[in-house]
């Protein structure tokens, strides 16, 4: 499951000592509260760590792919992985990598910071449904919700909303419309 | 049979009183109504008031010795206390239970030990924006709008007025409602109930325990019904981060299905409900899952005032959450309790008439889903 970008941008307990070389020379002058605002994986510089390990992988482009378990028996795919079949129970899950496009199902936006967020608001949230069939919870690039309709392509980016004691920029998975919408 | 022999309530809002004193002033009034002095057991409902918060209250009262056991279930933990007590008295292990919920919630947006902290983080949280998604897929299935949403306010708002127990006694308009801030789009701030303070308290018996000399008439406990999610729906109050199927059965329905088949009664024998109104689309799909309407059927129904007081089956006659405000581990009982009031006819300006036969409903995190269905 290690993709490319993953050892380029290896774990903490990994190599460590390269990572923290990274982070020293794409930060050395930044003020932290630059690196805390969410910015497109386009953007980003530095090691980006996901914020939570197994949730996906970095693909060469920098771009996430969610980790998902599948099960033969049930034929029913769920994100995070599970131990077991959260559908069925059964005991034969399988990670896979799931469809880094998909369609808008739903969508809102966060206009007041959560307890225990310190990112920046508003910032869209919604429900994009894979081709597999699954529909997945993630951030919008897209915080304006008149701008987004029913059905409407979507693609998978990574968003920097926070970063690590060594200064790596710690991204979760968040879902973009693609084509970017006009004014963008 | 089960039945109520008393109930009390503190007001919902915020008040300048510990949540033990919440609760010594709704069980004080419960058991002054049932005329007893002492209980086989009690269950207090609530998600927030930590470590023997029950014990707290009965210390109070001398009501400590039998077993007292506190309730988590988040939104329903007054239901599911209910539930226990109901259940406990069916199998012969008591004849009398105390069953109260108690709760000071925080300001704001209620912070939950659901989550991770990397879940926080990442702003994938927020409650409101769960009830915004699920409010769009509903305005986009069913045809639901926003001035339909605003109507649903405006009903409890309206029927909040005459409740001396709610937080909200004023009536809004639907350009009220719109002209409040936009929280999480479809959802506008009017639109949202109010995490807020409160207590209630219900005395169950087993039928024929003691006579009637100046009780007030007993309320049969006909179902007291407490269920979870099936998995695979991504909007269920469950919040996963995923699922593949919205058509799997709600646990709200799950639990309304069995608890008609336990009281011999159908969706059309209700005289008056009390439902699930965290948000006012949460409302609208409560009277679906629970079988009180077809799916779209909601704006004829809302225009009509169908399930408004003077309609053919008024639902949170009690002003509801949105009127009420919500205390996570007092609000179902709040519902029961307002149930029972109405079957005994005690509601003056908001009293449904000739009321026979009622539903309590509370759905929430977990998820849980409490049905309740009493008589007289």
């Amino acid at each position: 499951m290690r993709s490319a970008q993953r050892d380029r941008n290896p774990e903490p307990n990994g190599r460590a000592d390269q990572r923290v070389g990274d982070v020293a020379t794409a930060h050395r002058d930044e003020p932290r509260a630059v690196t805390r605002r969410p910015t497109h994986t386009y953007a980003y510089r530095g090691v980006v760590i996901p914020i939570r390990d197994g949730l996906f992988t970095l693909d060469v482009g920098g771009d996430p792919v969610l980790v998902g378990g599948f099960s033969p028996s049930s034929g029913r795919y769920h994100f995070p992985r599970a131990p077991v079949c959260p559908y069925s129970g059964a005991d034969d899950v399988e990670s896979v990598e799931l469809s880094t496009y998909g369609r808008l199902y739903s969508w809102t936006a966060v206009t007041a910071a959560p307890p225990g967020y310190e990112g920046a608001v508003p910032y869209g949230l919604g429900v994009v449904e894979l081709a597999e069939g699954l529909r997945v919870v993630g951030r919008l690039t897209d915080a304006d919700p008149s701008r987004l309709s029913e059905g409407q392509p979507m693609r998978l980016v990574a968003e920097m909303i926070d970063t690590d004691e060594d200064g790596g920029e710690l991204a979760t998975w968040a879902f973009a419309p693609e084509p970017p919408a006009r004014g963008v | 049979m089960v039945t109520i022999s008393g109930v009390g309530m503190h007001p919902f809002g915020r008040f300048d009183a510990s949540v033990t004193e919440l609760g010594v002033v709704a069980v004080r009034a419960a058991m002054a109504e049932a005329g007893a002095r002492s209980v086989d057991a009690a269950f207090c409902g609530t998600a927030y008031a930590g470590v023997a918060a029950g014990h707290k209250v009965l210390g109070q009262l001398a009501l400590t010795g039998p077993p007292i056991v506190d309730v988590e279930a988040g939104c329903a933990s007054g239901g599911a206390a209910l539930e226990l007590a109901a259940a406990a008295i069916r199998a012969g292990r008591y004849e009398r239970v105390l069953v109260f919920g108690v709760e000071k919630m925080p300001k704001g947006v209620i912070r939950s030990t659901f989550f991770e902290p990397w879940q926080e983080a990442a702003g994938l949280t927020p409650a409101p924006a769960y009830f915004a998604m699920r409010a769009r897929r509903l305005m986009l299935d069913t045809g639901v709008s926003s001035d339909d949403l605003a109507k649903v306010v405006v009903k409890n708002r309206r029927h909040g007025v005459d409740n001396p127990d709610a937080m909200f006694r004023k009536e809004v308009s639907v350009a009220d409602v719109l002209g409040s801030r936009v929280v999480c789009d479809p959802l506008h701030l009017f639109m949202l109930c109010s995490p807020n303070e409160g207590a209630a308290a219900v005395v169950l018996e087993r039928e024929g325990l003691a006579g009637d000399d100046g009780r007030p008439p007993p309320v049969t406990l006909r179902a007291a019904v407490l269920r979870s999610h099936l998995p695979g729906s991504v909007l269920s109050e469950s919040t996963p981060l995923a699922g593949d199927d919205e058509t799997v059965t709600p646990p709200t329905t799950l639990a309304a299905n069995q608890a008609y088949e336990e009281a011999g009664v159908g969706p059309d024998a209700l005289d008056v409900v009390e439902c699930q109104d965290t948000d006012a689309a949460r409302e609208l799909l409560a009277w679906q899952e629970l079988g009180l309407c077809e799916p779209g059927d909601q704006p004829r129904i809302l225009e009509a005032g169908e399930f408004a007081l003077g309609g053919r089956l008024p639902v949170n006659p009690s002003g509801g959450l949105l009127s009420k405000g919500e205390p996570l581990g007092a609000s179902a009982l709040g519902q029961v309790v307002e149930v029972v009031r109405q079957l005994r006819g005690e509601c003056g300006p908001r009293q449904v008439p000739g009321a026979r036969v009622g539903l309590a409903h509370v759905i929430g995190r977990g998820a849980n889903a409490c049905v309740t269905i009493l008589s007289r």
